[in-house]
């Protein structure tokens, strides 16, 4: 057995645990399951309370864990089998077919301009087309194109465009077989899905969009270059709502839980969307403000105080379109004033919850993970131990549970320490 | 069919025409019912369907050449087409380097032909 430890999920958390894991000169496999490690965090355009450029601080990360001598990355991977070695584990996993070889490919993006074929983009939240081959986002890592081959027809016309001679449409899905003393879970999240509350719209009102699909609008290298136009019609919106708890704190779905993150990112993009049209009227509807950490409270009383921001205590009980114009009516109560308001907006972003990503069920039966019922991963020790998920399985990040950036950082930091110590204690070190 | 109509499609059908897109596609329209996992009635679809697209966004842009900067309302008046499929129109566009958000023109964001 080698002394190797295999991190599961490539964002912030499963980056930081792997290059805290490398830097104690252990060997790391870290195995992502889309074309590009970078996660959520790549998507972001600001972080809160500081207002940090999201990518920027990511980057230099993601540089780094990708050219770590002791990192080991394999994306478009899974793992698809597991046993226990003792010590360790005895890993499989799925390497998929980019139909590109990765040796070859200078990540020059000239297929994509070739390729006939539009898709939504996934990084773009489908707010934008990529093509059937497609490089993820211009900071992908690796840079490297890949071919969606659901979507793929064949032509080859990427072929006779790549210069590098990268194509492959003959490579097949390759199955290894790793040998590890620990692993760490960083599988994230993915943002609620919030068609299932027809109370507002979303998927049958273009204007009602999600915090992520807000994220890349604003964001100067997506879809319209940072300005924010809205879906209907390309009007900018002067009047804009953001409704808090979509998808979580709801009994209905069983997620009484909070998605502790969802307070801050709207009041961060209130503030944001204040910087750049201090003439457009912003509300956030909330059951409470959690401004729980560090500079947090500071910084909603300044998108109040100083930016002007509404902040009104009241849940929204359901928006309607007005089909001739495609604003919204938004109906809610007024908790501090007791009153029923009717408000017209422009525009209105739903603040999704966190939940568990795709897979993890099958993830947990697979690693013998327990989890807290609403399938986040669970641990024999949260109060004292919060990233021990079993013997030799650590837990960090959003795939123990929702949390911000820092939170998920020094979780990522202290599981890999623990799987560290852990192949010390079983001898493999 | 009115002269101005007429006019508006030429320059539309010389805009498409003149997209790397189309052209590297019709260029290699053989070599794509030949290699490819299309069948030929299913290769033509696709190219008829592509064909369709970029005749809407060579309208969008000939519009924009001659008229522009122009609203996505002010759009779907001189085109016909719907405002959500025009905006999607417009982001393609832009991606692709060929359109520009200009400014505002009143309460709406104004497009323009991207300078080359």
């Amino acid at each position: 057995m080698e002394p190797a430890v295999l991190v599961l999920g490539g964002g912030i958390a499963g980056i930081q645990a792997a290059l805290d894991v490398a830097e104690q000169n252990v060997h790391v496999y870290l195995v992502e399951r889309s074309p590009s490690i970078g996660g959520h965090m790549a998507m972001l355009d600001k972080t809160f309370p500081t207002l940090d450029c999201s990518l920027c601080i990511l980057t230099p990360k993601m540089v780094d864990v990708a050219r770590h001598p002791n990192v080991e990355l394999l994306t478009y991977s899974e793992v698809i089998d597991l046993k226990r070695a003792n010590p360790g584990f005895k890993v499989k996993v799925l390497k998929r077919a980019r139909y590109v070889d990765e040796s070859k490919c200078t990540g020059c993006g000239i297929c994509t301009k070739h390729c006939p074929i539009e898709a939504p983009d996934e990084f773009n939240m489908g707010l934008s087309p990529r093509r059937a081959i497609y490089i993820p986002f211009p900071q992908a890592v690796p840079k490297v194109a890949v071919i969606d081959y659901e979507r793929c027809i064949r032509c080859g016309l990427c072929q006779l465009a790549c210069e590098a001679g990268a194509i492959d449409f003959k490579q097949k899905d390759q199955e290894l077989e790793l040998q590890v003393g620990a692993i760490i879970v960083a599988t994230g999240f993915r943002q609620a899905d919030v068609s299932a509350l027809s109370e507002y719209g979303y998927g049958r009102y273009p204007n009602v969009i999600t915090a992520l699909e807000l994220e890349r609008l604003l964001n100067a290298a997506g879809p319209t270059a940072g300005e924010l136009l809205r879906p209907s019609d390309g009007k900018a919106p002067k009047r804009i709502a953001f409704i808090q708890c979509v998808g979580s704190r709801d009994v209905r779905l069983n997620r009484p839980y909070c998605s502790r993150v969802c307070c801050m990112y709207a009041v961060k993009n209130a503030i944001l969307i204040k910087e750049h049209h201090p003439e457009a009227d912003v509300t956030i509807y909330f059951i409470d403000i959690r401004a729980y950490g560090k500079g947090f409270e500071e910084f909603v009383q300044r998108a109040e105080g100083e930016f002007g921001i509404k902040l009104v205590r009241g849940r929204v009980a359901r928006l309607e379109e007005d089909s001739s114009t495609g604003d919204l009516w938004l109906a809610a109560e007024d908790v501090s004033s007791g009153k029923v308001v009717m408000e017209r907006y422009d525009l209105v972003v739903l603040s999704a919850g966190l939940v568990p990503p795709e897979g993890s069920e099958a993830l947990a039966k697979l690693l013998g993970l327990s989890t807290d019922g609403y399938g986040f991963f669970s641990g024999p020790n949260l109060k004292l131990n919060p990233v021990l998920a079993q013997d030799g399985i650590f837990i960090c990040g959003c795939a123990a549970g929702p949390k911000d950036i820092p939170d998920s950082v020094a979780e990522a930091s202290a599981a890999a320490m623990e799987a560290v110590n852990y192949l010390r204690e079983v001898g493999l070190l | 069919m009115e002269e101005n109509e007429l006019r508006a499609r030429l320059r539309a059908a010389r805009e498409a025409f003149s997209s790397e897109r189309v052209r590297w596609l019709l260029g290699r329209s053989r070599h794509v019912a030949e290699v490819g996992k299309l069948t030929p009635e299913e290769a033509k679809e696709l190219i008829t369907n592509i064909l369709k697209e970029e005749l809407e966004r060579g309208r969008i842009l000939s519009e924009l050449k001659e008229n522009g900067p122009l609203t996505v309302p002010e759009l779907s008046e001189r085109t016909g087409l719907p405002k959500q499929r025009l905006m999607w129109h417009l982001i393609c566009m832009m991606k692709d380097g060929r359109v520009a958000i200009w400014g505002k023109k009143g309460d709406f964001y104004a497009f323009s032909a991207a300078k080359r």
